[in-house]
């Protein structure tokens, strides 16, 4: 599959930071497909728990849990293309520019502006002309560990004051790792080192808990009484917080949000012997709105959800 | 008594039909070199078992007061962030004001890690967005749409909370959303 993005060159901007001469943002053609040199995604994982029940109608359930899921196929991506590529053409130097080793995946035009020329001698480059196109394959790249611990509480009892019940529903996650693997090591080495300058972004790596989306943390609860006719249900729903990194640099907190949704039952027989409830439900009781974040609607929209407070009447009958 | 010897697992089924417990054995005795088990059923699976599971009967799913299944995904602990569609501003508009499709996506670990079956069996995918950060770059994955299987009429959802791609393959490596459907109404 072909198409163009626009991509920065990061070759091009060691060669001419300010571009003064050169255009180091342009549009490229990138193609994708498969792979002969493909192995299968491997996932190892364990779980161990306890479940312990006390006294009657109460249930305690406490598990920890591990996915590793190693050799995760996907796209090495344009820009990690020519970073890498960028990377093979420092360590060649200037000795030989007749035969320098390249990256294979980043096919190179020989259109060289002869003013720049002098511009790459400075960088300690070989001179080299616009990126073409760039060969991204899919392949097996990084390794992700997830860990964490569930905890429920569920409880039901029968009393003269009718049938209460409670369920709670936790997990929170210790470990969220993504590790770069294949040619991505490579990348996030030459960074570590200095060999690649800090300028080139090598970003999704290493633990990215508590990042974008990733809380730590999500408990669900439920909590019940019925009596005769009667039933009263209520349910709360808690994101845990977690940051937002954005583009330049900043660390923009995002609150936890909770919410609760609450409805009252009424069981009655309608017309003679028809089976029928009417419930009058509260959603979002509390109107708490999504936290504000740096995102198209100013929340996070793949974690949140931004509904606000609303009320409904609903009437259920059985014919049948 | 009525005993069965081993046989080829085709004839088995197939005879399963034909013959009650109470008829003789038919089939000659023969080895049965491998069984593979692709799949196996965790219906009436107990939170107190072996196996770690989150249920949600009817009772529950009703106390939630959801009609969509993006927002009955959201009531499950175990769900991470619900990608479908990042481009929110443009084309895509977010889940709940959208509300056609939601993706799972237990534990975060990525659309298309999650297997999602009804009433035992494996549900449609559809194409989700490039949402899955992968390497450098995004990667089309697949999703079952949470929103093609209605809330009202489900008796059970069940969240496999472990990975079990060594009994279903690798779309279960974050675990198996199993949601079963009232089978019959009651008629007096």
């Amino acid at each position: 599959m072909a198409r163009s993005n626009t991509r920065n060159d990061f070759g091009c901007l060691v060669v001419d930071p300010d571009e003064t001469v050169l255009d180091c943002n342009y549009g490229k053609q990138r193609t994708s497909g498969g792979s002969r040199s493909f192995r299968p995604e491997t996932s190892d994982n364990y779980s161990l728990g306890v479940v312990l029940e006390p006294v009657e109608g109460l249930t305690i359930t406490y598990d920890k849990w591990s996915i590793e899921k190693s050799d995760t196929i996907g796209l090495f991506g344009e820009e990690n293309h020519i970073a890498l590529d960028l990377l093979r053409r420092l360590s060649a130097g200037t000795s030989n520019c007749s035969a320098v080793t390249t990256n294979p995946a980043v096919i190179r035009d020989n259109d060289i502006p002869t003013d720049s020329l002098p511009l790459f001698a400075a960088a300690g480059l070989c001179p080299f002309g616009e990126v073409a196109r760039v060969d991204d394959n899919y392949t097996n790249l990084d390794k992700r560990t997830v860990e964490g611990t569930d905890i429920g509480v569920f409880y039901d009892v029968e009393t003269e004051l009718g049938e209460f019940g409670f369920r709670y529903v936790g997990t929170f996650m210790d470990k969220y790792d993504q590790e770069a693997g294949g040619q991505a090591a490579e990348l996030v080495a030459a960074q570590a080192s200095g060999t690649l300058p800090a300028s080139v972004p090598v970003v999704g790596f290493a633990s990215l808990i508590g990042q974008n989306g990733n809380p730590e943390r999500k408990d669900t609860v439920r909590a019940s009484w019925s009596k005769g006719d009667w039933a009263v249900r209520m349910t709360g729903l808690r994101y845990g917080d977690f940051v937002q990194l954005l583009s330049n640099g900043q660390v923009f907190p995002i609150p936890e949000m909770t919410t609760f949704n609450l409805s009252v039952d009424y069981n009655f027989d309608m017309i003679g012997d028809i089976d029928s409830r009417i419930r009058f439900g509260m959603n979002n009781v509390q109107d708490e709105r999504a936290p504000l974040a740096d995102d198209s609607f100013g929340y996070f929209a793949d974690q949140h959800r931004d509904l606000g407070h609303y009320y409904y009447v609903d009437l259920r009958f059985r014919l049948l | 008594m009525t005993t069965f010897s081993k046989r080829p697992l085709a004839a088995s089924v197939a005879s399963a039909m034909l013959i009650s417990a109470a008829s003789a054995p038919l089939f000659a005795q023969q080895e049965i070199d491998e069984i593979v088990v692709v799949g196996s059923q965790i219906r009436g699976a107990q939170i107190s078992d072996a196996l770690p599971v989150s249920i949600m009967n009817e009772l529950d799913i009703e106390a939630l007061g959801v009609n969509s299944g993006d927002e009955l995904l959201e009531f499950m602990a175990e769900q991470g962030q619900n990608f479908f569609i990042e481009s929110e501003n443009i084309s895509g508009g977010v889940n709940p004001a959208r509300g056609d499709i939601g993706a799972f996506n237990l534990r975060n670990l990525g659309t298309g890690n999650t297997l999602v079956l009804l009433n035992g069996r494996r549900v449609v995918n559809s194409a989700a967005y490039q949402t899955e950060s992968v390497g450098g770059s995004f990667v089309p994955v697949n999703t079952v749409n949470v929103q093609s299987i209605p809330v009202t009429g489900l008796r059970r959802t069940e969240v496999l909370r472990e990975g079990a791609s060594a009994i279903y393959g690798a779309d279960a490596v974050a675990g198996v959303d199993s949601r079963l459907l009232v089978r019959s109404i009651p008629r007096t």
